[in-house]
């Protein structure tokens, strides 16, 4: 038996899924792996959903709005809240949501005045209290007040640093120990505050954003496994799932561990689930959730770039690029910036006929000069990751498809038999613009942490655009040197350098 | 077992990024008039102009789409024999595109508003074609525009954005079109529509204030970030406003059924067809003047295209990496386009309108924003133009290593409507060989 907790939004469902069989698809000549006995499957005896899980009644998202005020469920299933002094408990409510939602301080009860103006005319149109007041909400909802942050040049003050610290580390707005902090501004509880809210569930928010929008990892669902090239992945939602969860909990580990940045780029260690172990040739265990597992000296794995999410997100479901993958390495990871492709030049034409590699079209660069010095500055990177597919599977060789050739044995995940067939051999040495060379990807890590603080250089700049929403800029680069120099006892631990980052004048100042 | 996470529920960044639909356009969604009643408008009417823009945001394959040879003589290729028909009544265009739009997928944004490098950090749209023409036309039907999608990804792809920048959301269902254009609510339903629209209208006037407020707090930084905020405001009040005048105005009648909407987007010709055959129907009773129709094939499944069994995501299968199976696919796929524009085009010249035909009123551009979707190039863009009042039946070719900029046709098109303008977007002129009638 097995019992998870959940919360559902509007809309959403609960779906079994018996993820290590195949799956029916138009087209299916029956299960390959049935035999006289049958046929594998996965039989669910009863499925009981309990809810809703309310710790308390009326739920938050009642009070938040009418408070304490009863309420009953009318003939269309709607809430009627029922109010024994409409006019004042109008103000009363619209006040104190206004205090809530709003992103400065709100004292005066006057302020309250254009919104509980909403509700008179609401009112006036012969709308019930309920609408007259949702319509009043919706109007907060909608003014500056709650979508802007508003912040005045200098140093912040106390509601305004609050304000940064929370939507930085929660992604959302402060809740009453550090709004309500006077003693906020002061370096030691800054930290305090700090580590609660990296402490707090809340801080998934951050993680999670934070990597979506470094990392690109809201793409990762853009472009599926090809049907024909990758069947082994196709439909394979759990992979997809277990990369995203990967990174994530590799993040949160950095942090919680204070580990150093040099993790980013390699790791002695991931966080694998069953099939990602079995997606990275690691030894198999049962189970969806990640775990941390130590890994064998020999593997290519460890850090962000061999990680399956990166992978498939610096790929596009049928053919990997070294250029897209280098220029979006060397950009996120290393913080080089990387210009714009000039215009006119020809596309490179993705083949998947197997004649041709991307490789040897690329061998182009090298030839001209002006394609040259800005290609050498991250074709490399990509290079270095030729040997992990589109969703990051170790690759010895590029797959093709064509009609002449017969395909591998074996059956996708869709349960159609494999169409492809192993073409060309992965190269996947370079050098790097500097002239040192790589003779695959582990060579090429080390290469990369040879230099550290520029690990970490570009994971403060990444953090504190995040934190504050502004640029990087050239005279901030002494504030960034400090701050590294700060976290260097720790090796630039990813929590010291989020540490020196909330202490800085960059946090501290708008 | 696992759980899978939703997808759906948008961040608060997200909403942020696109603020203008968290704040707005729900709520405009919401308020959508139900609409009074009496017929016509006004006697001295003139002739109305109209644009009809839809993209396909994968393309076709340029090799059996662009046509050999040039000018009034030039050869149909194999898609195009599919408009043979109409060759008189549409021009075809080669070495055309939206100068500095690249952003491969993202360009689809840029297809009506040329707004360069829509992939980058800052980008903020411009307004597109259809609310420009909108912004000076719309007032003289029941909606301004209708913006449609066939598996629109819902908050961040139209073809439609507004003059501040502001995405207009896709309508992808025909049935709500159809209601929209048809459907007569009852006294009761008109008059709470009314009654919501006041509402809004005072909702957005106490918005306008608060956010003047603020800016008096903030000074001179981010100005122009409330500015956009402000413009997004101003444009929904005229909406709910000019949407309450029309409100007492009758609807027109049809004798079109009701369309049924197909439940799965694999649907996506037919979600196609329904939908030209509702900007039909939107163009015939003069509902608006402007459409836009935003094939988003990057968000569509494994389609089904009757008569070709289609195996793989179209999506995917536009990465086709010379694959001689997906290439077949995908010409069906193509082919099946061309027919139903073929289609839409019969369609539009079999309906009188003012002694001649709705096409010779109507500019139906057909394109896409991707050159090649194997390569991800958005230069050298397929592209289409029929009806309206322009002399049709050739091939403008241009240079395909220096394209000609396409805002050029936009210009054009302005003014066979009759709109004075002389710009738009990075227009250098009106489109060099294509003449008004």
């Amino acid at each position: 038996m097995i019992e998870k907790t959940v919360d559902l939004k509007k809309g959403e469902g609960i779906r079994p899924d018996a993820a290590r069989l195949i799956r029916t698809r138009p087209g299916w000549k029956g299960n390959p792996n049935a035999t006289f006995a049958g046929v594998p499957g996965v039989a669910f005896n009863w499925l009981e959903v309990e809810g809703p899980l309310h710790e308390t009644w009326p739920p938050p998202s009642y009070t938040a709005l009418f408070g304490d005020i009863p309420f009953q469920i009318n003939d269309a299933g709607e809430v009627e809240v029922t109010p024994d002094h409409p006019a004042a408990d109008a103000e009363r409510l619209l006040f104190r949501f206004l205090q809530r939602a709003s992103n400065r301080p709100i004292t005066s009860p006057r302020e309250v005045a254009p919104y509980l103006a909403i509700y008179q005319r609401a009112r006036e149109l012969d709308e019930d209290f309920t609408s007259a007041m949702i319509a009043a909400f919706s109007s907060i909802l909608c003014s500056p007040d709650f979508l802007y942050l508003e912040a005045q040049p200098g140093a912040l003050p106390q509601h305004a640093l609050a304000q940064r610290l929370a939507y930085f580390l929660w992604n959302g707005p402060p809740d009453e120990a550090l709004r309500d902090d006077s003693g906020l501004t002061s370096p030691l509880s800054m930290r305090r505050h700090t580590d609660r809210l990296l402490a707090d569930p809340r801080s998934d928010r951050f993680i999670n954003a934070f990597l979506d929008y470094w990392l690109n990892l809201r793409e990762i669902k853009t472009n599926s496994p090809d049907a024909s090239l990758y069947p082994d992945y196709y439909l394979d939602e759990l992979l997809t799932e277990s990369a995203l969860r990967e990174t994530r909990q590799f993040f949160r580990e950095l942090i919680t561990q204070d580990l150093p940045a040099r993790n980013l780029i390699d790791s002695d260690f991931v966080f694998v689930n069953e099939r990602l172990a079995q997606h990275y040739g690691l030894p198999a265990f049962e189970g969806v959730d990640p775990r941390r597992v130590d890994l064998p000296p020999d593997s290519p794995r460890g850090g962000l770039l061999t990680q399956a999410s990166v992978l498939t997100v610096t790929a596009n479901g049928t053919t990997t690029s070294p250029v897209l993958r280098g220029a979006w390495i060397m950009e996120r990871i290393l913080g080089v910036e990387i210009p714009p492709p000039p215009s006119g030049i020809e596309a490179i034409e993705p083949d998947t006929r197997g004649a041709t590699t991307l490789r040897e079209q690329l061998a182009l660069h090298k030839k001209s000069e002006s394609c040259h010095s800005c290609h050498a500055k991250f074709d490399p990177a990509g290079f270095a990751l030729e040997s992990f597919d589109v969703t990051g599977g170790w690759q010895d060789h590029y797959r093709a498809v064509v009609e002449d050739v017969s395909p591998v044995e074996g059956f996708g995940k869709n349960g159609h038999a494999f169409l492809f067939h192993y073409a060309q051999p992965v190269n996947d040495d370079g050098e790097l613009a500097d002239g040192r060379t790589f003779t695959d990807i582990n060579e090429f890590k080390v290469l990369l942490l040879q230099d550290e603080r520029a690990i970490a250089r570009n994971l403060v700049n990444q953090l504190l655009v995040f934190a504050t929403g502004a640029p990087v800029s050239f005279g901030d680069r002494a504030a960034v040197e400090q701050i590294l120099d700060g976290a260097a006892p720790t090796e630039f631990g990813v929590r010291s350098l989020i540490h020196g980052i909330v202490q800085s004048d960059l946090f501290r100042h708008q | 077992m696992y759980i899978s996470t939703p997808s759906n529920v948008i961040s608060r960044r997200q909403m942020l990024r696109g603020i203008g639909v968290a704040m707005g356009l729900p709520l405009l969604n919401a308020m959508t008039p139900v609409f009074g009643r009496s017929t016509t408008l006004s006697a001295a009417r003139q002739t109305p102009r109209r644009l009809f823009g839809i993209c396909n945001n994968l393309g076709l394959l340029p090799e059996h789409f662009f046509p050999s040879g040039s000018g009034s003589s030039y050869q149909l290729s194999p898609y195009l024999e599919y408009l043979a028909a109409h060759r008189d009544q549409f021009s075809v265009f080669s070495g055309v595109s939206h100068p500095g739009v690249d952003g491969s997928h993202s360009s689809d944004v840029s297809f009506l508003t040329a707004a360069p490098h829509p992939a980058s950090g800052g980008f903020r749209n411009s307004i597109s074609l259809d609310q420009f023409i909108a912004e000076q036309i719309g007032n003289q039907t029941r909606f301004p525009s209708l913006t449609l999608g066939v598996n629109p990804k819902r908050g961040q792809r139209s073809l439609s954005w507004t003059r501040s920048g502001v995405l207009i959301p896709c309508e992808e269902n025909a049935s709500q079109v159809y209601r929209q254009l048809f459907l007569q609510g009852t006294d009761a339903e008109v008059d709470q529509q009314i009654r919501k629209l006041r509402l809004g209208e005072s909702i957005m006037d106490t918005v306008a204030d608060q956010s003047k407020a603020f800016q008096r707090r903030l000074g001179g930084q981010d100005r122009d970030r409330m500015d956009q905020y402000q413009t997004a405001v101003r444009e929904l009040e005229q909406r709910l406003n000019k949407a309450r005048e029309w409100e007492l105005t009758p609807k027109p009648t049809t004798t079109a059924a009701m369309p049924i909407d197909p439940d799965s987007p694999s649907a996506y010709m037919e979600k196609t067809r329904l939908m030209y055959q509702m900007a039909h129907l939107a163009f015939e009773s003069d509902s608006t003047r402007c459409v836009t129709l935003l094939l988003d094939s990057t968000n569509s499944p494994t389609i089904t295209v009757k008569g070709s069994a289609i195996s793989d995501g179209y999506h995917n299968l536009s990465h086709h990496g010379k694959n001689e199976k997906k290439l077949q696919q995908l010409r069906a796929i193509d082919e099946a386009h061309m027919s139903l524009l073929n289609e839409l085009l019969t369609n539009l010249k079999s309906t009188a309108e003012d002694g001649t035909a709705l096409l010779e009123n109507t500019l139906v551009m057909y394109g896409s924003n991707f050159g090649d979707a194997n390569k991800h190039t958005t230069t050298n863009m397929p592209v289409i133009l029929a009806g309206g009042r322009l002399r049709h039946g050739q091939h403008l070719a241009f240079d395909h290593q220096q394209n000609y900029p396409l805002p050029n046709l936009f210009v054009s098109m302005l003014q066979s409507m009759g709109l004075e303008t002389d710009k738009f977007a990075s227009s250098t002129g009106t489109m060099t060989g294509l003449d008004i009638v």
